[in-house]
């Protein structure tokens, strides 16, 4: 169907920046989320669409100073090849593996996934779980924004209307472990029902957990960080008894809800099985 | 060039394309529309379906979801592309074409070009990357393995180095014969389908793809209400926009047309909302523009004022002593009896909400059910679903003076044919309705409101016009019966049934449509294959404000045969005995009446039983480390088939050249019909099947034939066209044995030839002969003429033939998240003879296939009369990686059937059996009760912690 409002395509980033000081612009990278919106299929269309496919400055994937950098136009087919994901941070790989089929890995970016902000946008627990740092851009210049403050509310980021999501810094550490699950896996193209991120570290000879991070996608309003189970499992030993109680303490954080994809206790007690299966498998039980 | 238009250059299939687009253009539409290249389709426009998947720089993308500007310098290849310059296909084109790996062929340009990608980067790929590569591309026909098979296959073709096709040739089922049946030339072979080169290279026309002078398009204004009088349409916004040139109401069909109303039984559907909308999405008014981006932003600008009514959401609501009712005006309840009527008609009693209904009894049910040692009772459900035919609803109409033609994607040529003709008063010499191929059809387009739609638009504005629904729009157009099925069954101790009473509740929505033929099925067939002394059914089709309910493949079949094989599993476990065995205690066998003066079953179901439990014997070990739960189910269904008065008619012209071209009306909807009919004729002339070339739909050219439906197309006009084939050859033996001085009896027609004589003389020379009599071609007539459709019993109708099915699953359970996975399936048929096993397999694999998103995850989801999951993206269907490598399908063959050579029908047969296999399985693995489809995680999740409670 045909795009209707008008698209403007720069050629760099200063360009882009000139247009977005003009005025507020929906921009769009692989379009896989956003092209539903700009042909009509559904909701309204934005007024005026940026087209950001020629800005070469965002892609791209480095490693300096113990951080990953993943440009934000990167799709999650080059996360999925990039040999520098899968000797520093394979996780990554993996959790991209899971986002659609081919078609949309080849043009699906992880800076669309970020600012696209869906409750279910599949990488965004992971890197709240990495504590990655999200870098921000525009006409008055450049910022940075720690992932558990870029998504606000519904669909909403921390997002200037000027600003674009230039790239992600993603601290690697040494000592940490990270489990990534979404159920229904198997089937890369289905939307996620429960999506879930687990990282931590080994803080002492006692295989005691420290710096404990939990996200979790599908089962609010964005994705989020499960704070008080983190708690409970911060100093923890993984033992059949912290799968117990952790599953417990996230059962009763949460609050998902009913929709067409699925049903709020289900989200919320396999949410708690799965936490239980990795903490299970990670003690080794 | 606008100030939004940028310059464009790229390779496309090897050549340099330099030109100007808007910088809005997708991907979709510079291919298609600016390049011509048709082969890629567009259907979801998501993203999510995979078919217009194209190659950008090797790549796949979504064509739809992709600006045409990202593509700018980069090599594009679409499905035109994938063959050499000289026309030799790919491997894989090659290897699809082997393997049966496409039957509509409207999803295969998009399959190839990810397979493609896939071979280029991973040239020997196991089947797992095959499954994970092509999950992003969506088959409703095929059931994917043979897609999967194809790719495999094409690898080790490029491995061997060797050209397309050097690999042995496909070994597609256990009982393919790998070459013809014994005692035949081209029956029982694996011929590739006569439409496959067309398919794999792009090539096949469909309804969107044609180009018509002068043509305008139309976007359909929807009710966002499900029940309202339209207070006022305002359409001067729409009218002001450039390139808009009408907004056609239901006033204006009024006035323009001579009907404005249609509906195969009763015509209680007006084309546009006579005053009333009785649906969320019933089409209120049409913009016709230029273009059809004009046509859609211009529809968003008619306001339309809706009063609110009272709404019935559910049978029950329709049911109440002081509910509302959907059909409350003057005009439905005088409704016009529509191309079916007659007894069809009967139920109809709109003052009641009912649609259709079917009432039967024999015995004294209380009586026996009060004696029965033991009675079980339960009340299963399944949902409404769509069939998600890959290409949309679609038509382009034509008007002429004092005729019209219309090209529609639609199962009823001949029914449109009369229908169109009464909406704007022509005989049917006038109308002419040609169907290309189909894109998909599963029932979806047998009776399809966007062809009369579209003709009445077309023949008011004068002008040539496309209605090209989305799938949002295909979505709301036609769904599957909901259904709320009561059964009560008596039984002995040792079970034996004794009694059965059974209250069927269907969802027909708010207009009749198909419903009260389905319901008068769904009722006949609900009992199951078993012998029932006693027995009552009271079946009614509920008028709802909810979107009309139609055809689907198994029609009327697949809801009670849930219903009724969750029951019979239910009693045995209850009686303490074995499914199977409690089953085989009351089964019909081959012969026996189903009903008497019906057709006694000409299928042996007690002989397919025994053949899916050897297939299910066979051991299937757990992998290391998988803890879920497993059990075996198996489901009986019986569905009686082309009953009552279907004829048909074929010509066949035999040319000079021995080469034959065959006149028929069968609708190529993905089943092989036209390959078929081409191997009927091919065996019948004693020639090739490549050298027989069949129609498809013209109703200007190609005869009667009632309908492609009921999977009835290789019995009737299988035999019409063997008919007209063999009135042909025995004109040109009759001929020819005057000629020479012999009797007929002493010569045969073989190889293009007349032979017997000392001589053999072609047809060239007997066409030339002097005294021959031909002008030019040998023509031959078949009629397929129904010898006794009436039956006395309550249906009234006699089977042609019975599709008898055994459905047998082994499934996973995981208990932590309710997920389940098939891990076998095996189907059982009887089909009399098989013509084609490519074709013949592909129905039987395709339709249970299309049947475990059924039984495991579709479900249009409804609040409060509105639709919530009208897309792909929120309505689940099988994939890839849903289908289980371990899969059979088996057939028995005894050459009873009424078709050529003694074929059945079978396109409906593994279909109905797999939900309740499914389901039985997932009970014995879990111990839980299922009574509601469909099986997804949450559901399944939710019944095995019930019963862990419990």
């Amino acid at each position: 169907m045909p795009v209707e409002p008008p698209v403007e395509t720069p050629r760099d980033l200063p360009e882009a920046f000139r247009l977005l000081a003009l005025a507020p612009r929906t921009p769009i990278a692989g379009g896989t989320d956003l092209m539903v919106r700009i042909t009509g299929e559904i909701g309204s269309p934005p007024d005026q669409v940026l087209d950001l496919s020629r800005l070469d400055e965002l892609r791209g994937i480095a490693l300096a100073g113990g951080q990953l950098t993943v440009g934000a136009l990167t799709t999650y087919a080059e996360i999925r090849r990039s040999g520098l994901v899968a000797r520093s941070l394979p996780v990554l790989a993996e959790a991209a593996a899971t986002v659609g089929a081919v078609q949309i890995q080849n043009r699906g970016t992880l800076g669309g996934n970020i600012a696209n902000a869906s409750p279910a946008g599949d990488t965004l627990p992971l890197l709240l779980a990495l504590e990655a740092v999200i870098e921000v851009g525009g006409p008055r210049g450049e910022r940075s924004i720690p992932a558990d403050q870029f998504w606000i509310a519904y669909r909403t980021t921390a997002l200037a209307p000027d600003e674009l999501v230039l790239r992600v810094r993603i601290p690697l550490v040494e000592a940490r472990q990270v489990r990534f699950r979404k159920v229904g896996t198997r089937r890369a193209q289905a939307i996620s029902k429960v999506v879930l991120a687990l990282a931590w570290e080994q803080a002492d000879r006692k295989d005691r957990w420290g710096h404990v991070r939990l996200a979790l996608g599908s089962v609010a309003d964005r994705p989020i960080r499960a704070r008080s189970t983190e708690l409970y499992l911060e100093g923890s030993r993984a033992t059949l008894e912290t799968a117990d109680g952790a599953a417990e303490t996230v059962a009763a954080e949460i609050r998902p809800i009913d929709d067409v994809r699925s049903t709020a206790d289900y989200r919320r007690q396999v949410t708690a099985r799965i936490l239980h299966r990795i903490i299970r498998d990670a003690g080794g039980w | 060039m606008s100030e939004h238009d940028l310059p464009f250059e790229a390779t496309v299939n090897g050549l340099a394309v330099s030109l100007e687009i808007p910088a809005g253009r997708t991907l979709a539409e510079l291919v298609r529309d600016d390049l011509g290249l048709t082969g890629t389709k567009v259907s979801c426009a998501m993203g999510i379906c995979g078919a217009c998947t194209v190659l950008v720089d090797g790549r796949s993308v979504s064509a739809c979801t992709t600006l045409a500007a990202d593509a700018e310098g980069t090599t594009i290849t679409t499905v035109e592309g994938l063959a050499g310059p000289d026309g030799t296909l790919s491997a894989l084109q090659a290897a699809f074409i082997r393997h049966g790996a496409l039957q509509c062929g409207y999803c295969t340009p998009g399959f190839l070009a990810a397979a493609t990608e896939l071979l280029a980067r991973t040239p020997a790929p196991d089947e797992a990357q095959v499954k994970a590569a092509l999950e992003g591309n969506i088959c409703r026909c095929t059931g994917y393995r043979p897609i999967v098979a194809a790719v495999l296959d094409a690898a080790k073709a490029g491995a061997a180095g060797g050209p397309a096709g050097a690999t042995a040739k496909a070994q597609h089922a256990p009982d393919d014969h790998g070459g013809p049946t014994p005692g035949f030339t081209v029956i029982g072979s694996a011929v590739p389908r006569v439409d496959a080169r067309v398919k794999v290279t792009g090539a096949a026309a469909f309804v969107g793809d044609l180009a018509v002078a002068g043509l305008l398009h139309g976007a359909v204004v929807r009710s966002d209400v499900p029940h309202g009088r339209i207070v006022a349409i305002d359409a001067a916004e729409a009218l002001a926009v450039s390139g808009v040139l009408r907004v056609v109401t239901f006033a204006d069909l009024k006035s323009g047309l001579k009907g404005t109303h249609y509906g195969p039984v009763v015509r209680d559907c007006p084309l546009l909302a006579d005053g009333v909308v009785r649906y969320e999405g019933e089409p209120i008014a049409v913009v016709v523009a230029r273009d059809a981006g004009t046509a859609r932003r211009a529809a968003r600008l008619v306001r339309v004022d809706i009063e609110d009514l009272p709404r019935i959401v559910d049978v029950v609501g329709a049911m109440g002593d002081d509910a509302p009712r959907v059909h409350a005006g003057d005009g439905a309840a005088t409704a016009a009896k529509g191309e079916f009527g007659g007894a069809w008609a009967d139920g109809w009693e709109p003052a009641r909400n009912i649609a259709g209904q079917y009432h039967d009894a024999r015995g004294d049910v209380d009586a026996a059910l009060a004696a029965a040692d033991r009675v079980f009772e339960g009340v299963y459900t399944v949902p409404s679903i769509t069939h998600a035919s890959i290409e949309n609803q679609v038509a382009t109409a034509i008007p002429s003076p004092g005729g019209i033609t219309v090209h529609g994607s639609n199962q009823y040529p001949y029914l449109m044919s009369k229908l169109v003709g009464d909406l704007v008063g022509l005989p049917e010499s006038a109308v002419r309705i040609v169907i290309p191929f189909v894109g998909g059809s599963f029932g979806g387009k047998e009776y399809a409101s966007v062809l009369p739609l579209c003709a009445g638009i077309a023949w008011v504005m004068g002008r040539p016009v496309r209605l090209e629904y989305s799938q949002e729009e295909s979505f709301r157009s036609a769904v599957r019966h909901a259904a709320t099925m009561r059964f009560t069954t008596g039984v002995t101790h040792d079970g034996i049934i004794t009694a059965r009473k059974i209250d069927i509740l269907f969802d027909t929505g708010a207009y009749a449509d198909q419903g009260p033929r389905v319901v008068r099925q769904a009722g006949y067939r609900a009992p199951g294959p078993y012998r029932i002394p006693n027995l009552q059914v009271d079946a009614l089709a509920v008028y709802t404000n909810k979107i009309p309910a139609g055809a689907y493949r198994g029609f009327g079949a697949s809801q009670p045969i849930f219903a009724c094989e969750r029951h019979m599993d239910e009693i045995a476990a209850g009686l303490g005995l074995d499914p199977v065995a409690f089953r085989e205690r009351n089964l019909l066998g081959l012969g026996d009446d189903f009903v008497v003066g019906d057709l006694p079953l000409d299928c042996d179901l007690p002989e397919q039983l025994r053949i899916a439990r050897e297939e299910m014997a066979r051991p299937l070990p757990v992998a290391p480390g998988d803890t879920r739960l497993r059990g075996a189910g198996y489901a009986i269904g019986l569905k009686n088939t082309a009953s009552g008065n279907l004829p048909s008619t074929a010509i066949a012209r035999l040319h000079a050249d021995g080469s034959a071209t065959v006149l028929a009306s069968s609708v190529e909807i993905g089943q092989g019909t036209l390959t078929m009919i081409a191997m009927v004729v091919a065996e019948t002339l004693g020639i090739a099947a490549e050298r027989v070339r069949v129609t498809t739909p013209d109703t200007a050219v190609t005869p009667f034939d009632q309908r492609t439906s009921s999977s009835r197309s290789t019995v009737h006009l299988g035999v019409a066209a063997q008919r007209a084939a063999q009135d042909a050859a025995s004109r040109a033996i009759a001929a020819a044995a005057r000629l020479l001085g012999v009797e007929p009896e002493t010569l045969r027609l073989a190889g293009g030839a007349i032979t017997g004589a000392p001589k053999p003389m072609s047809i060239g020379a007997l066409l030339k002969a002097p005294g021959a009599g031909f002008g030019g071609e040998i023509i031959g007539v078949g009629d397929f003429v129904p010898e006794s459709p009436e039956a006395p019993t309550n249906f009234g109708m006699r089977a042609g033939y019975w599709e008898g099915s055994v459905g047998a699953a082994l499934v996973a359970v995981d208990a932590e998240t309710g997920e389940v996975e098939v891990l076998r399936y095996v189907t059982v048929s009887d089909v009399g003879r098989i013509i084609n096993p490519l074709t013949a397999h592909g129905q039987e694999e395709g339709g249970a296939v299309m049947a475990f998103g059924h039984a495991l995850f579709e479900d249009s989801q409804f609040e409060d009369g509105a639709f919530l999951n009208p897309s792909l993206v929120d309505y689940r269907v099988p994939r890839t990686t849903d289908v289980p490598s371990d899969f059979t399908v088996r057939a028995l063959e005894r050459g009873d059937g009424p078709g050529p050579f003694g074929a059945k029908g079978l396109g409906e047969s593994s279909i109905i059996t797999v939900a309740p296999a499914i389901a039985n399985a997932v009970a014995a693995a879990t111990g839980a009760s299922f009574r509601d489809l469909p099986l997804n995680a949450w559901t399944v999740w939710r019944a095995m912690r019930e019963r862990e409670q419990a």
